[in-house]
Order: structure tokens, then sequence, then C-alpha cells
């Protein structure tokens, strides 16, 4: 926590409110998601209020308030994943990971995350696991796609 | 080693550079890969590309040349605009035409490589040959602009796309990059560069209709200062990718048309604004400002003409409603990105309250373009009042997808046609996304450009063309628009935060499999106009106006389907009364 108040502090030496957002943005790739402290935090360098910080952050979808699951899996829902059946795929996961509406599985090894257009179109369609991206899926394929990640 | 750097003020102000000057020349000739020594390998990875499996592809064929001790270069590259063929290679061997390759896997690489050394064509996978000056063409082998996809296109904006390196300043400069630039900051007051757009009838590309010019004139007589250019790289929403196409292929014509704009209204600051995903984009464009301040074509003083120009890159934490302008520049101060209530504030206080000019890649791109070619064949090309070129995708069930370039008087229809030579399978079209709406297969010769659209009820903010077939159901698409939309408002305006809900539960008890009651249903249908009308009308922004819209056309244009599912509880696409889906 030292750390990082250090390298707002270097970082933004302006401590504007137009520095909120990239700090947000440090905090989530540092840490994967943003805590109660790190809003205290945040709430102390820039002089805003923790509420107006955290109302700020819940409207933008890159801000997660709770710890990152060891297997993240996106599925690419923009229209042309839609018509090919993305929706069919996510009511899939979700019985077949046995995870319910808070989209993280109970031990936190699975979460399913509905992602915005992903940028294959053509391909669709388009799931990502980690850093790995898979195209034209359907039931079958995204089963042994799953069976191997938790093998591993 | 290359020798631009050196011979940049040669390049970028000489009338003529390679006149007299014959080593020039030749690195010219070596940059542009027109005289070469070793084979070349093109490998597309953009976005697209690398989720078909580019990045596999490159290590392959690397792995593959380290193997066979070959001395031979790759090289990265944006996609040339036929996605479905991702991931594609080109192969050039000295004084030959270079080969493309399509939909290439990891399997066949290395038999790939063989025989194209050899000299010898593989088999299935080719695309065509591409003419390179002074080389030899393959036989039999179809030049690719013949490519069916290809063939009908304009290709302007998109022209060095997927045949250079977007990594790569220097090819972009051999190839009269920045020259624009370059004289105008020289030789051409800014009140003179206003004058040449307004004379090429430049329109805006972000679904308005107000010409380039107007705007750019407004806050030049601005004393504010100082003064920003934002590229909202936003623009196009989920399955619009033209922005990222762009950007990823070639970002050094965007970077010239960012800084021709700033020193058309005097600005020192611009902002690239892309979504945080964005991350080959980002890679991309970050490189080539950073090129570029290297060069010194940005920076201090630039070329010796007074003029300073600082490109800043910001990525943004998410949601589309960044679009409306008003909204993003909430977002860039740090705060909730909620539209102000319209009037829009005045030019003279926008971002941080000073002037602001907001511009989509693809305006700033055609203002390159402009400024590079001259504004009298620009203002020939395409519709007469919005003159030009436009891109789109093409998603969807279609052959042949991707982006496509073609002036703005092309028939939608055509552009169908062009990319499914039989178009008797397909049901519908969905044009422009969330703000556009879904038309039947026959009522689409509607030409490509804003005007046209608006007339037919749609805002081509967004530039997808979704093809639909008899498996596709129009209330399971509306319904997911809606519930897009329903994800995406920002709250601030009860008919846009509540009609969308509405609307999305109506759309729900229609086609949910455990909702039997008609009477009740029938109600809906007509309550679903009536919502949809009052969004229409009384949204803050375009987010909830485009909506209603949307739902108003498929229910107009899709009448029959809306009531086999009311009073037949019956889907023809077998998508609704499905209870293996998300409800």
């Amino acid at each position: 926590m030292n750390n990082l108040a250090d390298h707002i502090r270097n970082a933004y030496p302006d401590k504007k409110q137009k520095d909120l957002i990239p700090i947000l943005q440090d905090i989530q790739e540092q840490y994967g998601y943003i805590s109660e402290n790190h809003i205290q935090l945040a709430s102390e360098m820039l002089n805003v209020s923790g509420s107006k910080i955290y109302g700020i952050a819940s409207f933008y979808d890159q801000f997660k308030f709770t710890p990152k699951a060891k297997i993240e899996v996106k599925i690419c829902t923009c229209p042309a994943c839609h018509i090919m059946g993305s929706h069919k795929l996510m009511a899939f996961l979700k019985l077949k990971l046995n995870i319910q509406d808070n989209l993280h599985s109970k031990d936190n090894t699975f979460s399913i995350e509905e992602a915005p257009c992903l940028g294959a179109c053509d391909k669709a369609p388009v799931i990502q696991i980690n850093n790995t991206y898979f195209y034209q899926v359907d039931k079958n394929k995204t089963e042994q796609i799953i069976n191997a990640v938790t093998n591993n | 080693m290359n020798h631009i750097k050196e011979h940049l003020p040669l390049l970028l102000m000489a009338s003529d550079p390679e006149k007299n000057n014959p080593v020039l020349k030749k690195e010219i000739a070596t940059t542009r890969h027109e005289q070469i020594t070793k084979p070349l390998f093109f490998i597309a990875t953009s976005t697209s590309g690398i989720i078909a499996g580019a990045e596999k592809i490159k290590h392959k064929i690397s792995a593959y040349l380290k193997k066979h001790r070959l001395d031979a270069d790759i090289i990265e590259t944006g996609s040339l605009g036929l996605h479905t063929a991702d991931p594609t290679v080109g192969i050039q061997l000295p004084n030959k035409n270079r080969l493309f390759f399509g939909n290439i896997s990891e399997n066949n690489v290395s038999k790939l490589i063989d025989l194209s050394l050899k000299k010898k064509i593989p088999d299935g996978n080719i695309l065509g040959q591409h003419p390179i000056p002074g080389a030899k063409p393959w036989d039999n082998v179809p030049y690719i602009s013949q490519h069916t996809f290809f063939k009908h296109q304009h290709k302007t904006l998109t022209k060095r796309i997927g045949l250079t390196s977007p990594d790569n300043i220097d090819e972009y400069i051999t190839d009269n990059g920045y020259r624009a630039f370059a004289s105008i900051i020289s030789s051409y007051t800014s009140e003179e560069i206003c004058l040449l757009i307004k004379k090429s009838k430049l329109v805006d590309r972000n679904g308005k209709t107000e010409p380039t010019a107007e705007k750019w004139m407004k806050i030049l007589e601005q004393p504010g200062k100082p003064k920003y250019v934002i590229c909202n790289v936003f623009n196009n929403g989920p399955g619009g990718l033209t922005d990222k196409y762009l950007l990823e292929g070639d970002p050094h014509q965007i970077i010239e048309g960012i800084a021709i704009t700033a020193y058309a209204i005097q600005a020192g600051n611009a902002i690239i604004y892309l979504p945080f995903n964005f991350q080959k984009t980002y890679e991309r464009i970050n490189k080539a400002v950073q090129q570029a301040h290297d060069y010194g074509i940005l920076g201090e003083n630039i070329l010796n003409s007074g003029f300073d120009l600082h490109i800043d890159i910001k990525t943004c934490p998410g949601t589309y409603i960044c679009n409306e302008e008003t909204a993003l520049i909430a977002s860039l101060e740090g705060k909730r990105a909620q539209p102000v209530q319209q009037p829009p504030p005045p030019e003279e206080q926008k971002l941080f309250g000073k002037p602001t000019l907001v511009h989509d890649p693809e305006t700033l791109a055609n203002v390159t373009h402009i400024v590079q070619n001259g504004y009298e064949n620009y203002a020939k090309t395409g519709n007469s009042i919005i003159p030009g070129t436009k891109l789109v995708s093409v998603a969807g069930k279609t052959k042949y997808g991707g982006i496509v370039e073609v002036d703005t008087n092309m028939l939608l229809a055509n552009v169908v046609k062009m990319c499914n030579k039989n178009i008797n399978s397909i049901k519908a079209i969905h044009m422009a996304g969330h703000s556009g709406a879904t038309l039947k297969v026959d009522k689409i010769n509607i030409p490509l450009n804003n005007l046209a659209m608006k007339k037919n009820g749609i805002n081509l903010i967004n530039s997808n063309i979704l093809i639909l077939d008899k498996t596709n159901c129009i209330i399971s698409l509306t319904r997911y628009f809606m519930g897009f939309v329903q994800k995406e408002s920002c709250g601030k305006c009860i008919p846009c935060r509540e009609g969308s809900q509405r609307i999305f539960d109506i759309l729900t008890c229609i086609s949910h499999p455990e909702c039997t009651e008609t009477t009740e249903q029938y109600a809906c249908i007509e309550h679903l106009e009536t919502i949809a009308k009052l969004m229409e009308e009384t949204s803050l922004c375009n987010l909830g106006k485009d909506a209603g819209r949307l739902v108003l056309a498929s229910l107009n244009n899709f009448k029959e389907e809306y009531d086999q599912h009311v009073f037949h509880k019956f889907c023809s696409a077998k998508t609704c009364f499905d209870k293996n889906t998300t409800w």
C-alpha cells in the first residue's frame, strides 16, 4: 500500500480529479481489483470523498471490486457473436461451472464475464480464457476447452 | 540499416526527393520492399488475426526458418480486410510479386513455405498476388484486386493496410507520408486549411451531417487556450471494427490527420481516447506516436515552423456511452460519463472548460487523404453532398466478411452481394448495430451515406452490416440490442433507463418458454410501440433515441414474426422458447 501511495505521488504530481481514472486503472492493473483500502487511499491523496470515488469507479466496466478468479472466461457478446449463439454458450458455461448470478464460482477458480466486442466478428463466436482466444466455438468445443483447462 | 531519418527534410519538403539522388532512390525502394534480396513473410497481426491464431503462425514460420537456416524476414502488418480468411500470410520472393494466402493453420505452414520457396504455388488457401513495381508476376495466379471481395471496393483510406507495416514510420514516409503535414505547416495558414477542407465538402463520419470545416472554423475563432483535439476511438460500438482497423493498420495516417486538424484550429494538445480492452490497437498507436515524436514530426517547434503539438494516448475504462461527446469529456475529466442536457456547451467550454474538437479516426483519415491528394477529386467521389468513401464491416451469416471501403453512393445491397454470390438464403440485414435498424432483404437499396440512411431510420455511427439468415430470430436480436442499451445506459434520463428495461422485459415475455398468457402478451405489444416512441422522442442522447427507433423499425418490418411469437408461440428460427439459454 505504501508503494502505491509513492507511485501515485510520483506519477500524478498534480493530484487533481482528472488523475482519478488513471490512478484507478493503475490499481486495477496491479492488484486485479479495487478494494476499500485502495479507495480510501485515493480519497486521501486526491481529497475527494470515498463515496464519490466509488460512484465513479462503479460506473465503468474496467473496474472490479472482487479479487480476480484463477481462470477468467470471457464470452464475446457483440451482435455477430450473439447471432452465432454466444448467449447459449453463456447458459451452458454457467451450468457447467456451477456459477450463479455473481459470475464467480464459489472457490473463485472460475469467473465468467460478458466481454464487449473482442474484435473478431467474422470468426464468431469467440471466447477468451485468460490470455488465449478460441474462435468459432460451439458447446462441444467449449466443453473440451474447459475440461483441458480444469485438468491443467 | 535504414537512413530514412537522415533524409527526412528532403523527403518531407523537396518537390521530387528522388531526383538526382540514386542513393536515396535505392533506400526508398528497399524500405518499401520493392528491391529485396531475401524472402519476406508478411503476417497480419491485427486483433482479428491474433484471435484467429496469427501469433502462433508467426512462431511457426520463425521456427521453420531457424530449423532450415533460411535468411528471411518476418514483417507484421495490418489485415487486408478479408477477416473471414484470417490468419493471412503474404510471401514475397526477390523479383517476384507478393502472394497472399488465407486461412492458414499451424499444420500447413511448413508445406506452404516449402512449396513457395521452390516457386511452386500450393493448392488451396491462395487469395491472389499483389503487384510489386519491377517484379515479375506469377503465372496463373489472379490479382488480389480482382478477388470478388475486393473487386468493387474503392480503397483510398485503406489502400496501404495489410500491405505495409504499421510499426514502421519509414515506410509511411517513403509513401509520401507526412509530406502533406510538412507542407501545410510551412506554407499555409490555419484559415487556408479550413477553406481547403470546406471545398472538399468533407462531412464527419460520426453519424452527424455537419460539415467538418464549419466545426473547425468555429473553434479556430475561439480565443481560449490551450485548445484540444480528441480522436474518439469509441465511435463504433460493438461489432463496428472500422476504427480499430484504421488505427491498427495505418496509425501514421491517423496521426497525420490529427496533426493537420490541430494545426488548422491552432491546438497544441491532442488526445487519442480508446477503450481499455483494445490492447493491440494501443500497442500500435503508442509505438507510432513515439516514432513520430522521435522523428520530430510531433513535439515542439515541429520542422522549425514554430508549431507545437503533443499527442497523449489515454484509455477509457469502458462503457459505450463515452461515444457521446459530452460524456466522453466528462470521463476525461475524471467524472462519471454522463451526457449533458442539450443544448451542448458551446465550443469554448468543453474539456477542462477549453475549446475542444472531437473527431473519429475515419474523419481524420479523410483529412489526411484530402490534404495529400487535393480536394477536387475528393469532392467528385461518391455522393454529391457527402463525398468520399465509407468504411463498413460485414459479419454474420456471410461467405466473405471483414472491412469494406466503398464510395458513399454504393448501395447496401451491392455490398451484401459482394460478400455473398447467392443472397437467397439471407433473411434480413441488420445495419449499424444498436444505432440502426433491421431491414428486410428486399429493402436494402440504400446508399451507404448518413443522409440516405437517416431517411430509413438508421444513424450511421456504428457501421456494421450484420447478415441474418433463417436461423436468426428478429425478436431475439431486438431483445439483445435492448439488453445492450439497458446495460450501457448511464441512467441519467428516465426514457432510456426505464424504457430499455421495460422493452427488454416485454420481449422476454413474448419469447420465454414459460410465459403463456396470450392476452397479456398482446397488450405488451401495444405498450412496446408506445414506449419505443417515447424513447425516441424524449431521450437525452442518441443512445436512447436510436434504441427507440430500432424497436419501431423491427416492429414495422417484421410484424408477422411478432404475431407468430404472440399468437402461435412459434419461432421460425427456433431460437426463442428454448430452456437452454440465458433469460
